[in-house]
């Protein structure tokens, strides 16, 4: 096992280094420039661009900017502060290093992210497992309907509507400046709580039918049929011989949708006011903030691929007979 | 099931609207009158204006770019301002300062400096004594007094800077005098130096102190303001707090205040239009400025809230002047013929507003010619007649039109913009002119703005008021915006001579004649002038809607505004 991560973990740096490749290339192929940003940005400026190109970088050959950022090539003082050093540059128009950007940015996308992944398995699986085990009762018709509006419902829209009606009837809206969780961990939460909620539906509908799915045939299975042909409660029978077997694929779905969930992140934040990692991004790529877009890029890709990397640890926990050698 | 569940959602919607209308309607009845009171000092001012959706960029003038200036504002002061208190709603009542980028010069009053003279050769400042800077919040400087060397180096680091550009071949030199009188020689006078320099959104002073300690990082901005930096915290919002020693004070009912009056100014940002009028709707903020016009119907279901409207910028089609089929002027004002203007006006629900916006306002009166003192042919402009429209462009070579690319980007107008394409093309069908809409995000459309890359048509908002500016930018050979690629060398002439006149009134007639020219050669069909409108709670006092005294924000009036604390507590806030 220990090799295999290992083997995992090192792959990592090749996959990082083809997808840097993509990213950076395909942002210097974006039509428009940071130039163009700053003209719409400061409408009644005129600028000198040689003086801005100069200053950023942008006179040199993409080569060569992508050996700066890699940190193979020095920078135009000399020297090497690129991805082998550590650092991410820095964001052009903020003026900051994109790394203590990412850092403010981060634990807000992280947070929403892991309190809607709570949420949607604190919903899902009783769910998916109830109508599973009372199938085509009136219970499993509730809870299907269920999935189907989580499913079907856009976050978009029933964020704007969370965000307008209660201030419309009651007068009430979630806080829009950031309170950090270590700061009041209540206030917090109740930032994150309706927006993660959101977040949750989309995903816990998919979780609740696949669990479903995979519940009823797991049920079926011989063992099971024995293990209520000897007398054991329901609550052992589901919970120690059933459920496991069938989250297998269920937990395949959670890691695909991660992605997912990371895009919705966009929308939601925007509409809540979350200062997280995807409002970040699309300013970035409004503004052609090219260190920004792809630090952030960056970053996403090794959360994927840990990611990927735990829910394939998570098969070995989850069914003894898979190993990894 | 799928359909039953969309039902579902129907009837979801529905309810929810019908429940929100009843809601809206109880809270009529609960409209409270508001009485004045005696100024208090205290509490927060949380407000929200348009420019804070997205996060503020670096600070420093080198990088500095449109988007930080709103945030600055609060701690860095301008030269010159509007006369709030003397012409006012508070004063005289002569302007309500509802036209941006734009102070008439007889509204205008010293803020940093006391008083200007304007010679043919140079502009001399006189510097307010006895202003200091406000550094507690830093260990590298003193609360120093703030003098015209200060100011001097300051202009010359925005005039060295990538962004200096716009005083090339009209700055020569700038230097104090003595310790509070700054000299701004020229090579050549223009009459927009004095708005670059003094109350444009740029035209903001820092200490040269912050130049070697790190002017891009916001805990180091210091300045002669209000409000001093508190916070940043990185997307979400930026506080301020007051400066206890600022400078100037306010007369009210004859006695003096000390401004600001609120002890802490907090500045949230947020991105989207509906969390916008949340936010205001449950008292988390006090103000929301620049409100567009799609959140009017909303807003104005609350009673409590005082509003006031204005229109400072316009949306239309920028027509590609240089190339067919619009190098033709009768296909041009074929294509304006052939615009139904009210159909316009009602989608950007423009109400009353005159079709005859551009390029000079009708809150300029000394540039505008109203739309009847027009010559005929540049009347006829305006009424729509698709019939004469085809005609014209049968007469042009076109019999059986034409077809075009018409750019649009999603911020252009800021909602709704493909709506108006929409409605652009559909209006244009009926000439024989199809219209293919191509939408870039505002990055791509500005590099084809900028690079003169674009085909045909470009859908564009343009703001009207400083019609210098307007019209020296886009209607002149060489403009900034001149996108249509408009060539009257009538035009130039007389904008080359507006630039250079330093008498106000030869200079407006001079630009109200340029006006007339444009208007009749159709370089851009203006489509409609849009309102906008800021709302307040009333438990803010001391403050009558005005938009603005400066170039565009609300910054420097909000000083003025105190807070009736138990007003807001009797709300239920």
């Amino acid at each position: 096992m220990r090799a295999y991560v290992i083997r995992r973990l090192l792959l990592v740096i090749p996959t990082v280094l083809v997808v840097s490749v993509v990213i950076f290339y395909l942002v210097d192929f974006l039509p428009g420039d940071i130039i163009s940003a700053m003209r719409t940005a400061d409408f009644g400026s005129t600028l000198d661009m040689s003086a801005i190109e100069e200053a950023l970088g942008l006179n040199a050959p993409a080569l060569t900017r992508y050996g700066r950022w890699l940190g193979v090539a020095p920078q135009a003082d000399g020297e090497f502060s690129g991805i082998l050093q550590g650092e991410l540059g820095l964001s052009w128009w903020r003026r900051m290093p994109v790394l203590e950007l990412l850092s403010t940015k981060w634990p807000v996308t992280l947070e929403l992210g892991l309190l809607s992944l709570a949420i949607s398995q604190i919903i899902a699986l009783p769910i998916g497992i109830y109508s599973a085990l009372r199938q085509d009762t009136w219970g499993d018709y509730l809870g299907r309907t269920f999935a189907i509006l989580c499913i079907s419902v856009p976050g978009f829209w029933l964020g704007t509507m969370v965000m307008v009606l209660p201030a419309i009837w009651w007068g009430y809206m979630p806080p829009i400046m950031l309170i950090p969780f270590t700061e009041d961990p209540i206030a917090n939460l109740r930032m994150f709580i309706i927006p993660a909620t959101i977040l949750a539906m989309a995903m816990g509908g998919m979780v609740m039918r696949m669990t479903r799915t995979m519940m009823l045939e797991v049920l079926r299975q011989d063992y099971i049929r024995t293990a209520w042909a000897k007398g054991l409660k329901e609550r052992v029978i589901v919970m120690r011989h059933a459920l496991k077997n069938a989250l297998i694929p269920v937990v395949t779905i959670i890691g695909i949708q991660i992605p997912f969930l990371i895009g919705g992140t966009v929308v939601i934040e925007q509409i809540f006011s979350l200062p997280g990692m995807g409002r970040l991004i699309v300013d970035a790529i409004n503004q052609r903030d090219y260190p920004l877009i792809s630090g952030t890029a960056l970053l996403f890709t090794v959360v994927l691929v840990l990611v990927n990397l735990v829910v394939d640890l998570s098969y070995a926990y989850l069914d003894p007979r898979v190993h990894y050698g | 099931m799928f359909k039953g569940n969309q039902t579902c959602l129907a009837i979801l919607i529905f309810a929810l609207s019908v429940s929100s209308v009843f809601a809206e309607g109880s809270q009529e009845q609960e409209a409270v009158e508001v009485e004045e009171g005696v100024p208090t000092y205290g509490g927060t001012l949380t407000y929200y204006e348009r420019d804070h959706s997205t996060e503020p960029e670096s600070p420093g003038i080198a990088n500095a770019a449109y988007f930080s200036l709103t945030w600055l504002c609060h701690i860095q002061e301008k030269p010159v301002l509007g006369d709030l208190e003397k012409y006012g709603p508070r004063g005289s009542g002569e302007t309500n300062f509802q036209v941006t980028a734009l102070i008439p010069e007889r509204f205008q009053r010293g803020h940093l400096i006391e008083s200007w003279e304007i010679t043919p050769d140079e502009i001399t400042w006189h510097v307010r004594p006895g202003i200091h800077w406000a550094a507690d919040n830093v260990d590298w400087m003193e609360n120093r007094e703030l003098t015209a060397e200060d100011l001097a180096l300051d202009i010359i680091a925005f005039w060295k800077s990538p962004w200096g550009g716009r005083f090339e071949g009209i700055l020569a030199d700038v230097y104090a005098t003595d310790r509070y009188t700054l000299v701004i020689e020229f090579e050549n006078y223009s009459g927009q130096l004095m708005y670059y320099l003094s109350y444009e959104d740029r035209a903001i002073y820092s200490p040269p102190e912050l130049e070697a300690n790190g002017p891009d990082k916001w805990e180091n901005q210091v300045g002669t303001g209000p409000f001093m930096f508190e916070e940043y915290v990185i997307g979400s919002h930026m506080s301020f707090v007051r400066n206890p020693n600022y400078w100037k004070t306010t007369t009210i009912d004859g006695v003096e205040y000390q401004l600001p009056f609120a002890d802490r100014l907090v500045a949230p940002i947020i991105p989207d239009v509906s969390t916008q009028m949340a936010a205001l709707r449950t008292g988390t903020i006090d103000m929301y400025g620049f409100a567009p016009v799609s959140t009017f119907n909303t807003l104005d279901r609350v009673p409590e809230l005082k509003n006031a409207k204005y229109s400072d910028v316009g949306f239309g089609v920028m027509l590609r002047n240089d190339e067919p089929p619009f190098n033709d002027v009768n296909v041009r004002r074929a294509m304006m013929l052939g615009t139904d203007l009210k159909a316009f006006a009602r989608f950007g629900q423009a109400g009353d507003l005159p079709a005859h916006w551009w390029p000079s306002h009708s809150g300029n009166p000394d540039v505008y010619t109203p739309q009847e003192e027009l010559d005929e042919d540049s009347q006829t402009l305006y009424e729509y007649n698709p019939e004469t429209a085809k005609q014209m462009l049968a007469d042009a070579g076109y019999p059986n039109g034409f077809e075009i690319d018409y750019f649009i980007t999603p911020k252009i107008p800021p909602l709704g913009s493909e709506d108006l394409a929409a409605l652009v093309k559909d209006s244009w069908a009926k000439i024989g002119v199809e219209v293919n809409i191509r939408s870039f995000d505002s990055t791509t459309f500005t590099m084809y703005r900028q690079t003169n890359s674009y085909t045909d048509a470009m859908q564009l908002g343009t703001q009207v008021g400083n019609p210098l500016n307007v019209i020296a930018d886009i209607g002149t050979i060489g403009g900034e915006f001149n996108v249509a690629r408009y060539r009257n060398e009538l035009v130039d002439e007389l904008v080359t001579e507006a630039k250079a006149e330093m008498d106000f009134v030869q200079r407006d007639r001079l630009l109200k004649e340029a006006s007339v020219h444009i208007i009749d050669e159709v370089p851009f069909v203006p489509l409609y002038l849009a309102p906008q409108g800021h709302y307040w709670w009333p438990w803010l006092r001391n403050y009558f809607g005005e938009l603005s005294i400066s170039d565009g924000f609300l910054t420097e009036i909000l000083p003025y505004i105190w807070i009736d604390q138990d007003l807001k507590a009797d709300m239920g806030f």
